[in-house]
């Protein structure tokens, strides 16, 4: 039989898809390693500090990195902190509990949430502190706890669309069955229904993470800076490797210090790539508990 | 002989059509029931009656008078004036159910018995592993798996599942037991398995079943009740003494099978 030639077309455009894929991601990380590798050198993390020194925070750190890989890596585990358990539990709310009704309030508003830009996030949060300032709190400043609120704000929707996605993707035969079995509603939800979309919810964590990581229009406007230091306490000021990167690509003043910005956008793809593994173990482990053997 | 369940004018609504219009039958506690009727006449829906398992779907009313014998003498199921029924949990736990399609949970051999064990029966973690093997040699499976107790449960076969689904009703100490076509998915191999398994376990428990086929309702029935349109029309005790040419003329169709 022969095949029309559209069907030809489309497989042609079906193999192309990957293969274009894999060369953009190909050329982004070999261009960025090309650049940036040279550069991953102890100084590029602690300057002329001491490593010791630099890495406890006696001496501070001038010409290195290190004060915003520590920020970056406290604003997303605070991010994770404060999304992770309204997040994951509105999806479960809208998968297991709501009515028809409320499935459609709660879920446009959430929709809405993740339309929203993120400089727009960033503003809010901006305004809430002038806002605090003019009424209760005049002494109210952007800080590490502000910036990893509205991030939370932003990362908010993923969690509670892929955990919603995940729990609706459970058959509806193995609620039955667990039902049949006598199992009260939470009970089925804690030991079956929320241990087979462990997976999904784990990806949604996963995407929540990259998000809060990358991000720098939130906290341009909610605290970040150049120069912070080790991060010191919810309401201080921080530095961290995205912001790092566009101010290096902004500002910088000769060809090392360009250099030096590739080498920082390495780490950050290293640093999320870390956390993604450390997120895929957890989850492999959990669910080696229920699934046994080759999961 | 006592009986396992009394209903009376049970009738079963989903978004107000009727779907089991007016059942009345006394099934008693030794041997199997087996439920036969066209496709769609309500053989599922009634038997979700006895563990109250419409009130699963939205839009289901029942109503009417139904008493199960649990160990204690009968009790009503369904809450009236002046009767308290026991909790869903306790009742479902005590009613086993098996479904026409294997329903394994997507974790190991072991947690399929072990997670109703521990939320539904509240059994000790020390007297898990035994309740679990109890279970599996129940079903004749425990010499398949007991070298692979942490598999998925997925990867069994098709009447492996089955079974895995008995012992999982099994191990919660049930006190009747309901079979939706428990073989309508399996192969002739594995439905001969399961049906001897079946007629082992009706020595031991009531076993209401609704089965797809004349052969298997007329070979393991002790009493076959004949569904038509949401009614009971036929009753038949005793064991040979149909034929499926007779019965297939009491449904209406032909002999082989009611699918
Ligand atoms: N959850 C439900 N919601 C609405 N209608 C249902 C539901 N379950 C069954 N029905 C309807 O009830 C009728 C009988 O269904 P069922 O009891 O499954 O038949 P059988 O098991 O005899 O094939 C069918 O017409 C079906 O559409
Ligand atoms: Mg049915």
């Amino acid at each position: 039989m022969k095949r029309p030639f559209s069907l030809h077309l489309f497989r042609l455009a079906a193999g192309t898809a990957p293969a274009l894929l894999l060369v953009c991601v190909g050329t982004l990380i070999g261009y960025l390693s090309w650049r940036g590798a040279p550069t991953l050198r102890l100084s590029l993390f602690f300057g002329s500090t001491p490593v010791w020194d630099g890495l406890t925070g006696a001496r501070p750190v001038w010409d290195g990195i290190w004060p915003a890989c520590a920020g970056t890596l406290c604003l997303v585990g605070l991010t994770l902190l404060l999304a992770v358990f309204p997040g994951v539990g509105c999806g479960i709310y809208l998968a297991e509990y709501a009515s028809p009704a409320w499935k459609r309030r709660i879920g446009g508003a959430v929709n809405m949430l993740a339309g929203m830009p993120s400089i727009v996030m960033g503003l809010f949060g901006f305004s809430l502190i002038l806002l605090l300032r003019h009424s209760v709190a005049p002494r109210a400043n952007t800080g590490m706890l502000l910036a990893a609120s509205c991030l939370a704000l932003l990362v908010l929707p993923v969690l509670v669309a892929t955990t919603r996605e995940a729990l609706e993707a459970v058959p509806d035969s193995l609620r039955l069955a667990a039902s049949a079995l006598g199992m009260t509603p939470a009970r089925r939800l804690s030991h079956v229904l929320l241990p087979i979309s462990v997976r999904g919810i784990g990806g949604g964590v996963v995407l929540a993470l990259g998000r809060a990581a990358e991000d720098t229009a939130v906290i341009m406007f909610t605290g970040v800076v150049a120069n912070a230091g080790l991060p010191a306490g919810l309401t201080d000021k921080f530095e961290s490797l995205s912001f790092s990167i566009y101010y290096t690509a902004a500002q910088y003043q000769d060809q090392a210090e360009l250099l030096r910005g590739f080498g920082t956008a390495l780490v950050l793809l290293g640093i999320s790539v870390m956390l993604l593994c450390a997120a895929r173990f957890l989850e492999n482990g959990y669910r080696r508990r229920w699934r046994g053997g080759d999961a | 002989m006592k009986a396992a369940v009394e209903m009376e004018d049970v009738h079963v609504a989903f978004n107000g059509r009727d779907v089991v219009r007016g059942v009345s039958a006394s099934l008693p506690d030794r041997g199997i029931s087996v439920i036969i009727g066209r496709s769609g006449c309500g053989k599922t829906t009634l038997l979700r009656v006895l563990n109250r398992l419409n009130e699963e779907f939205p839009g289901c009313r029942t109503s009417g008078r139904v008493e199960l014998n649990l160990g204690a003498g009968p009790e009503a199921v369904y809450p009236a004036p002046g009767v308290r029924p026991r909790p869903l949990p306790e009742l479902r736990r005590l009613v086993g159910m098996v479904f026409q399609s294997p329903n394994v949970f997507p974790v190991s051999v072991f947690h399929n018995i072990a997670i109703p064990l521990l939320t539904v029966a509240e059994c000790p973690k020390s007297e898990l592993a035994d309740r679990v093997r109890k279970a599996l040699e129940d079903v004749g499976l425990w010499k398949d798996v007991m070298e692979r107790l942490h598999m998925p449960a997925e990867h069994l076969s098709g009447g492996q599942q089955q079974r895995l689904c008995l012992a999982r009703a099994l191990a919660l100490e049930p006190s009747i037991l309901l079979l939706d076509e428990p073989t309508a998915s399996l192969d002739v191999h594995a439905t001969a398995e399961v049906e001897e398994l079946l007629r082992n376990l009706a020595e031991r428990y009531p076993l209401i079943m609704v089965s797809h086929s004349l052969r298997q309702a007329l070979q393991m029935g002790d009493r076959l009740l004949v569904m038509e349109n949401g009614m009971l029309t036929h009753r038949l005790e005793g064991r040979a003494s149909t034929t499926e040419r007779e019965l297939s003329g009491l449904l209406g169709v032909a002999p082989e099978r009611l699918l």
